[in-house]
């Protein structure tokens, strides 16, 4: 399986001392931990209200959209546990591969159409930004782009 | 597998980099759900290969085709636990496209391959699978005949098991005889069975589009013509000149 | 340690446990890259006392293990510096799953004695005890506990290869270690 970015520096590393490259991207990243920490906070506190609001956004905006059930929804919501852990490893790869890879060949066996799964982000979206504090929502947004752009491209030209 | 459950997104169970935990000390590895994991190195596979054409001869395509039924049949079995819980519904009642695409999740995950699958023919009960980068014959680099024979038992006893029907596979393109990746017919078990009658009576192996022309002149259920339905492309193979090599995303 | 509870968390987001143990890490890692630091100024040195006290405890070992001594020295440098590493990510888990183990199985099979391993690892922690801060020797000690507890945890040979053993008067006090 696929290994972080910092479970692969202590592989490499092996029998040696971790060398001063490595060493300050850990750090970095160590400094970036209470940043995620509190996002996960924020993301953990918001979920039960995230179904309803999304649910009441989605229905007003596309009241014809089948693929809108309270399921689905609440699937989408959870997706952000995945967003979540990829933002905590700082590895983007963790949601490529749990949930973005997944996302669209389930779309491409089903015929459904990915500006359906795509709007409903961009309202969730538009709830995160108007229900997080900035802080939290500025720690969220590169893992989020990331979802909706691979939302925008055809399974085939995924490039993982 | 169709299902009127409604469809689920709930990510890639196997896509974890903690999924085959490996405790050291005992030398055991394992699955989340705690069902225990073997690493097959490819020596041990040929080995194994060759010791049933040695000791069996002829009938080594039969043992090791009927070896990947029943681990097709586990594997299933353990797939349905595992995943019937993630989505808490049984495994088996979930939408299609969810099961072909968990299977497939499930088939790069344990390095067996890239899994894909599409319709051969409408309204009948053929599917075509195909796995790139399958492990048997990238260790078997050349040969007369398809040798893929422990995937095709594995993926007919796997969707046997799913749809509760009789299913059996048949290898009709493979890596060892040039192709670029294996191809299975997988269909009802009588079908499958005249199919390799034939296939295994035929001096040369047939094409994978002869075979399909064969299937679609001999199969009583079908009107006589094949649609061949990826989910992108759909080509017509009998009575019509072909139209593309192409057959899946 | 980030790593390993952040990945094999079951929780949908981390438990209060998880993030306090992740909090009460991240405020020592500055301390903890200081003493990564120190090791790294010291390891040539830790290691050449402790094989020089190997020696003399153990002066016919080079008879049964050809290049003994410079192999104990090479692998001594190697066991350092991932006890470091293993300091410095505050857990071993990852350690023992790509080493300890292995390496146990090593001394086994080279037909070592627990008794040399008890008293190469105490010299070894001696030695790391003399050459770092208190602070830096604070952060390495229950890592290298783990590592030389683990290590000496193999069973008496039937014909042991490391020859005469000779107690000397600045023995180590193999009974302060935890191991």
């Amino acid at each position: 399986m696929m290994n972080t970015w910092l479970t692969d520096i202590i592989r490499t590393t092996n029998e040696a001392l971790f060398n001063e490259a490595d060493l300050t991207r850990i750090m970095t990243y160590y400094a970036s931990m209470p940043a995620r920490l509190k996002l996960s906070e924020e993301l953990e506190r918001l979920e039960p209200t995230l179904v309803k609001s999304l649910q009441t956004e989605l229905s007003k905006r596309y009241p014809d959209r089948s693929l809108y059930s309270r399921r689905f929804i609440q699937d989408i919501v959870e997706s952000l546990r995945c967003v979540n852990r990829a933002v905590l490893a700082d590895d983007l790869r963790l949601l490529r591969y749990r949930w973005i890879d997944h996302v669209l060949d389930v779309a491409t066996a089903a015929n459904i159409d990915l500006q359906e799964i795509r709007d409903a982000y961009l309202s969730l979206r538009e709830i995160l930004q108007s229900s997080l504090p900035r802080s939290a929502w500025e720690t969220l947004e590169p893992a989020y782009e990331e979802l909706l752009d691979a939302l925008t491209r055809s399974p085939k030209t995924l490039t993982v | 597998m169709a299902s009127q459950a409604p469809l689920r997104f709930k990510g890639n169970f196997f896509a974890d980099p903690e999924f085959f935990r490996t405790d050291v000390t005992k030398g055991v590895t394992k699955t989340p759900t705690g069902c225990r994991i073997i690493t097959l190195p490819s020596e041990f596979l040929i080995g194994f290969r060759d010791a049933l054409i040695y000791e069996c001869g002829g009938s080594y395509r039969q043992i090791m085709k009927s070896t990947g039924r029943r681990w097709g049949t586990q594997f299933a079995k353990r797939l349905e636990r595992e995943l019937s819980s993630f989505y808490q519904t049984p495994f088996k009642e979930l939408p299609e496209p969810i099961i072909r695409t968990c299977l497939a999740e499930a088939f790069r995950a344990h390095g067996y391959g890239h899994l894909s699958f599409a319709t051969v023919l409408e309204h009948a009960e053929f599917v075509l699978a195909e796995v790139r980068n399958p492990l048997l014959p990238a260790l078997i680099r050349e040969s007369d005949r398809t040798s893929d024979l422990l995937m095709a038992g594995m993926l007919g006893a796997v969707l046997a098991h799913l749809t509760g029907k009789p299913l059996d596979a048949v290898q009709t393109e493979c890596p060892s005889l040039g192709a670029d990746r294996s191809r299975f017919l997988i269909g009802p078990g009588s079908v499958v069975a005249e199919l390799e009658e034939w296939i295994n009576e035929a001096s040369q192996m047939p094409s994978h589009k002869a075979i399909l022309r064969h299937l679609a002149q001999h199969n009583s259920l079908s009107n006589g013509s094949i649609a061949e339905t990826s989910n992108t492309e759909t080509e017509n193979l009998v009575g019509a000149q072909a139209q593309s090599e192409e057959m899946s995303p | 340690m980030i790593c390993k509870i952040i990945l094999q968390s079951k929780a949908p987001y981390l438990t209060p446990q998880e993030r306090a143990e992740i909090e009460s890490y991240l405020s020592t890692v500055k301390a903890r890259r200081a003493a990564l630091e120190e090791v790294r100024r010291n390891v040539g040195k830790i290691v050449e006392r402790t094989v020089a006290r190997i020696r003399t405890m153990y002066p016919q070992m080079a008879r049964f293990h050809q290049n003994g001594y410079e192999k104990t020295q090479r692998d001594l440098g190697m066991i350092t510096n991932l006890t470091a590493n293993a300091m410095f990510l505050g857990e071993h888990e990852t350690l023992d799953e790509m080493f300890t183990e292995w390496f146990r199985t090593i001394m086994k099979a080279v037909h070592l004695t627990p008794q040399l391993l008890k008293d190469s690892y105490g010299f070894w922690l001696d030695e790391m005890k003399a050459a770092l801060s208190e602070e830096s020797f604070a952060l390495m000690r229950p890592h290298a506990e783990h590592v030389a507890d683990y290590l000496t945890r193999i069973p008496v040979p039937a014909r042991d290869e490391v020859g005469e053993r000779v107690p000397v008067s600045s023995s180590h006090g193999a009974e302060s270690w935890k191991f």
